[in-house]
C-alpha cells in the first residue's frame, strides 16, 4: 500500500474513533424539528406574499428598486459608539471603564458588548458581520444580534468563543488563565486550552469554566438573573444593560446579595448608578456560575451529562458568593473553601502544603473525595489517584472513587482497559449508583477504544437493557450490532 | 405497516424486518413527504452515520459539523418530494451530503480572504483520544487539503477517508466514473506534491512510491 494510502486509512481510522464518541443524534433530531417548523411557517408567509406580489406586481418592482437603492446605501462595515451615542468607536478602542463603572459598545446591528468594572477589552475589528472583541481581563457580557453570515468571535488569552448570535457572560482571568462562560441564549463555541481541538459548544443555560489542565461544564443555577439588553435600538439615550429580575426576585431588592459562604468575601457593594447595579449584579451572577461548578462535598452529587472536549462537570454546590477570578485570596482561608470557589489550583497548592499525603489517610470520606476532585481538576493527577485510592481504601461504600478513577484513566492516560476495569468496578458495586448510566456509557466506550470488540458489544447491549434512553444509545447501537 | 393515509401518518413506525423492503421504504418516504415527525426521527437514526461520515470526511470533524449534518437533514426533507426512485434514496442522501459539504467548502474560501482570524488562529482539525503523531497528521492532511480544488477534494475524501468505493464516489458527486478516477488522479498527484511540502507529512509520503513519480 502506498504511503499516501496508509495515511488516509490512518486519518480515517482517527475520523471513526472521533465520530464514534460524540453523540450528535438528539441535537441533529432537535435543530431538524425547529429548523422545519422554522421553514413552514416561513414558507406560509411566503405564499401569502406571493400572493399580493401576483397581484400588485408594480408595487413589488417598486420596493425591490427602493431596495437596491437602500442597499446599496447600505455602509458594508458595522459601526460602534461607545458610552454615548455619539462618540463612535474605531477599531483598536480600549474598553477600560473606571472604577466602579462598566463601559458599553454598542453596535450598529444592535449588538451590545459591555465590559465590567475593573475589566479591559479592545475592539480589534470591525467587518459587515461582526466583530472580533479580545478580553484582556476581567468581565464582559455580550448581547450578539442573530443575523445571516453573522459572525463574532470574543478572545481572551488563548481562547476564543465564536458566536452567531446570542448572549452570554464571560469571565477571564489573566493571573490565573481562567475562563468562565456563561450562557443565557444559543450557543457558543469555545476553543482553547484545556479541551479538544474541535472545542465546546456552550448552550443556554450552560456554564463552562476552561483552564489549561481542563475544562468543565456544567448546568447554570436556574435561579441566576440573566441580563436583559434592550435590542430594539441601539443608539438609545441609556445604553445600560439591567439585570432580569425573575419572578422570585421582583419583590425583593434589586441588589440583594446572595447568601455567603462564612469565609468569602463581602459581594460588591450597591451603587446608584444603574450601571455600577449592572455590574454588582453580574458579579454576583458569575460568583453563582463559579459555586455552580466546584465539587461538593457530598459523594452522591450530580454529575453533568459530557460534552465532547470537555471533562465531566464537577458536583455542585448551594449557591454562594465568590470572588471573580483573579480577585486576591484572604490568607485565612481554606483549601476546601477555595475550591468550593472553583480556584482548584490554588486550592491544590494549600492542600499540598497543609499535608497531602496526612489528609489522604485522616480525612472524613466527603473531603477526601473532594480533596481527589480538587488534585484533578487542579490538573495533578497522580494526586488525584492517590486521593481517590484512599478514598476507597478507607471508605469502600464509597461509589465516587472508583467512577473518578476510570474517568481519569480515560480521559487522563487514554489507558482505556484500566479505565473499563475501573467501571466495571462502579457498576459491580452500585448498579443504581448515581452515575451508573454514565459509567455503563463510559464502559461501553473504554471498551471499544480499547479494541476489545466482543467485550464493547456485550456492554453495548447491556447499556441498551438497562438505559434504553440512556445518551449513549446511539452508540451503543452501533455498537451491539444486529 | 405504516399507512398512507394522512390520518396515521403520525403513527408511522420504523418497517419491522419481515415486510417488504421496497414497500416499506415508499411508505416511509410517503411519511417523510407529509411531514411525519416521527419518520423525521427515523430518518435522523438511520442515516445520521452516513451522513456524518460523509461530512466528516469531506470537511474534518470541525466544530460545524452538526450545523452542516442538520443542513444535510433540512435539504433532505425539502427536497424529498423530488425523489422519484424511493430505493435511490440513500445515494441521493449521499449525494445530498457531498454538496452540502462542498457548499460550506466553497462558501469557506470565499469568506478566507476576509476572514478576520488569523489562519493561525483557526482552530485545528479535531481529533480527540489519537496519539499526538495522529493528531498533527490528521490536522496537515486537512490544511493540504485545503489547497486542492474542491471537486478534487472531494473525490479524494470521499474515496480514501469517508472510504466509499469509486462506483459510490462517481454517484454522490453526480459525476461519470471515468470523471471521478481523472479527478482522484489529478486530486492525489496534488495532495502528494503539497503534502511533500508539509513538514509533518513530508516523511510519510516520502516513504511510499510516490515519491517516485
Amino acid at each position: 500500500m502506498s504511503a499516501v494510502k496508509e495515511l488516509m486509512k490512518e486519518v480515517a481510522a482517527a475520523q471513526k474513533n472521533e465520530l464514534r464518541r460524540i453523540d450528535i443524534e438528539s441535537e441533529v433530531k432537535h435543530l431538524v424539528a425547529a429548523r422545519m417548523a422554522e421553514g413552514t411557517e416561513k414558507s406560509r408567509v411566503e405564499t401569502r406574499t406571493w400572493r399580493w406580489v401576483s397581484v400588485g406586481s408594480a408595487v413589488a418592482a417598486v420596493a425591490a428598486v427602493v431596495l437596491v437603492v437602500v442597499s446599496l446605501h447600505r455602509s458594508p462595515f458595522l459601526t460602534f459608539t461607545i458610552d454615548a451615542p455619539t462618540h463612535f468607536g474605531q477599531t483598536g478602542d480600549l474598553l477600560a471603564p473606571p472604577a466602579g463603572q462598566a463601559m458599553a459598545a454598542v453596535f450598529s446591528d444592535g449588538s451590545r458588548v459591555v465590559v465590567g468594572d475593573s475589566s479591559h477589552a479592545r475592539i480589534d475589528f470591525v467587518d459587515a458581520n461582526g466583530a472580533m472583541v479580545t478580553l484582556d481581563d476581567g468581565h464582559l457580557d455580550a448581547s450578539i444580534v442573530h443575523r445571516a453570515q453573522t459572525r463574532w468571535v470574543v478572545r481572551a488569552g488563548d481562547y476564543q468563543i465564536r458566536v452567531t448570535g446570542t448572549r452570554f457572560s464571560t469571565v477571564w482571568s489573566r493571573r490565573d488563565h481562567a475562563l468562565t462562560v456563561r450562557l443565557y441564549e444559543g450557543s457558543v463555541v469555545v476553543t482553547g486550552p484545556g479541551m479538544a481541538a474541535s472545542g465546546a459548544r456552550v448552550r443556554a443555560g450552560h456554564v463552562l469554566h476552561a483552564t489549561a489542565q481542563g475544562a468543565t461544564l456544567a448546568v447554570a443555577e436556574p435561579e441566576a438573573p440573566a441580563p436583559q439588553v434592550v435590542l430594539g435600538d441601539p443608539h438609545a439615550a441609556e445604553p445600560v444593560v439591567e439585570p432580569l429580575a425573575s419572578p422570585a426576585e421582583a419583590s425583593e431588592p434589586a441588589l440583594a446579595p446572595a447568601p455567603a459562604a462564612p469565609d468569602a468575601p463581602p459581594a460588591v457593594a450597591a451603587s446608584p448608578t444603574r450601571v455600577h447595579r449592572w455590574v454588582a449584579s453580574r458579579a454576583t451572577a458569575s460568583a453563582r456560575a463559579a459555586a455552580q461548578m466546584s465539587p461538593a462535598p457530598s459523594g452522591a452529587a450530580h454529575q453533568a451529562a459530557p460534552t465532547p472536549g470537555v471533562a465531566p462537570a464537577a458536583p455542585a454546590v448551594a449557591p454562594t458568593t465568590a470572588p471573580l477570578p483573579g480577585t486576591p485570596v484572604p490568607m485565612a482561608t481554606t483549601w476546601r473553601a477555595l475550591a468550593r470557589r472553583a480556584q482548584y489550583h490554588q486550592a491544590l497548592t494549600l492542600a499540598l502544603a497543609e499535608g497531602f499525603d496526612r489528609d489522604c489517610d485522616q480525612l472524613r470520606a466527603d473531603d477526601l473525595v473532594l480533596l481527589g476532585d480538587v488534585a484533578r481538576l487542579g490538573g495533578d493527577v497522580r494526586r488525584a489517584d492517590q486521593a481517590y485510592r484512599a478514598a476507597l481504601r478507607r471508605f469502600p461504600d464509597l461509589d465516587r472513587p472508583a467512577f473518578a478513577l476510570g474517568v481519569m484513566a480515560f480521559e487522563s492516560r487514554h489507558d482505556y482497559r484500566d479505565a473499563a476495569s475501573w467501571l466495571s468496578r462502579y457498576l459491580h458495586d452500585h448498579p443504581t449508583g448515581p452515575l451508573a448510566t454514565e459509567a455503563a456509557g463510559r464502559l461501553l466506550e473504554a471498551w471499544d477504544l480499547a479494541g476489545e470488540t466482543a467485550r464493547a458489544r456485550e456492554a453495548a447491549r447491556t447499556y441498551l437493557r438497562d438505559h434504553p434512553n440512556g445518551p449513549h444509545k446511539a452508540l451503543a447501537r452501533r455498537l451491539a450490532g444486529p | 405497516m405504516p399507512s398512507k393515509t394522512r390520518g396515521s401518518i403520525l403513527e408511522f413506525r420504523p418497517p419491522a424486518a419481515a415486510e417488504d423492503p421496497q414497500e416499506a421504504n415508499r411508505a416511509f418516504i410517503a411519511a417523510l413527504r407529509a411531514g411525519d415527525p416521527r419518520a423525521r426521527e427515523v430518518l435522523v437514526e438511520r442515516y445520521l452515520p452516513l451522513v456524518q461520515r460523509l461530512v466528516a470526511g469531506a470537511m474534518g470533524v470541525e466544530s460545524d459539523l452538526v450545523d452542516v449534518v442538520q443542513d444535510v437533514f433540512v435539504a433532505v426533507l425539502e427536497g424529498v418530494h423530488k425523489l422519484k426512485d424511493p430505493s435511490a434514496l440513500q445515494s441521493w442522501i449521499a449525494s445530498l451530503a457531498v454538496f452540502t459539504a462542498r457548499g460550506r467548502i466553497r462558501r469557506k474560501r470565499r469568506w478566507r480572504w476576509i476572514m478576520f482570524v488569523p489562519p493561525e488562529s483557526l482552530p485545528d482539525i479535531p481529533v480527540r483520544q489519537s496519539d499526538g503523531d495522529t493528531r498533527m497528521a490528521v490536522r496537515a492532511t486537512y490544511r493540504v487539503l485545503d489547497t486542492l480544488p474542491t471537486d478534487e477534494r472531494l473525490a479524494f475524501s470521499m474515496r480514501f477517508i469517508a472510504e466509499m468505493e469509486l462506483t459510490e464516489v462517481a454517484a454522490a458527486c453526480r459525476v461519470s466514473l471515468a470523471t471521478i478516477k481523472r479527478r482522484l488522479a489529478r486530486a492525489e498527484a496534488r495532495f502528494l506534491a503539497a503534502a511533500q511540502e508539509s513538514p509533518v507529512l513530508k516523511d510519510r509520503v516520502d516513504r511510499g512510491r510516490w515519491a517516485s513519480k
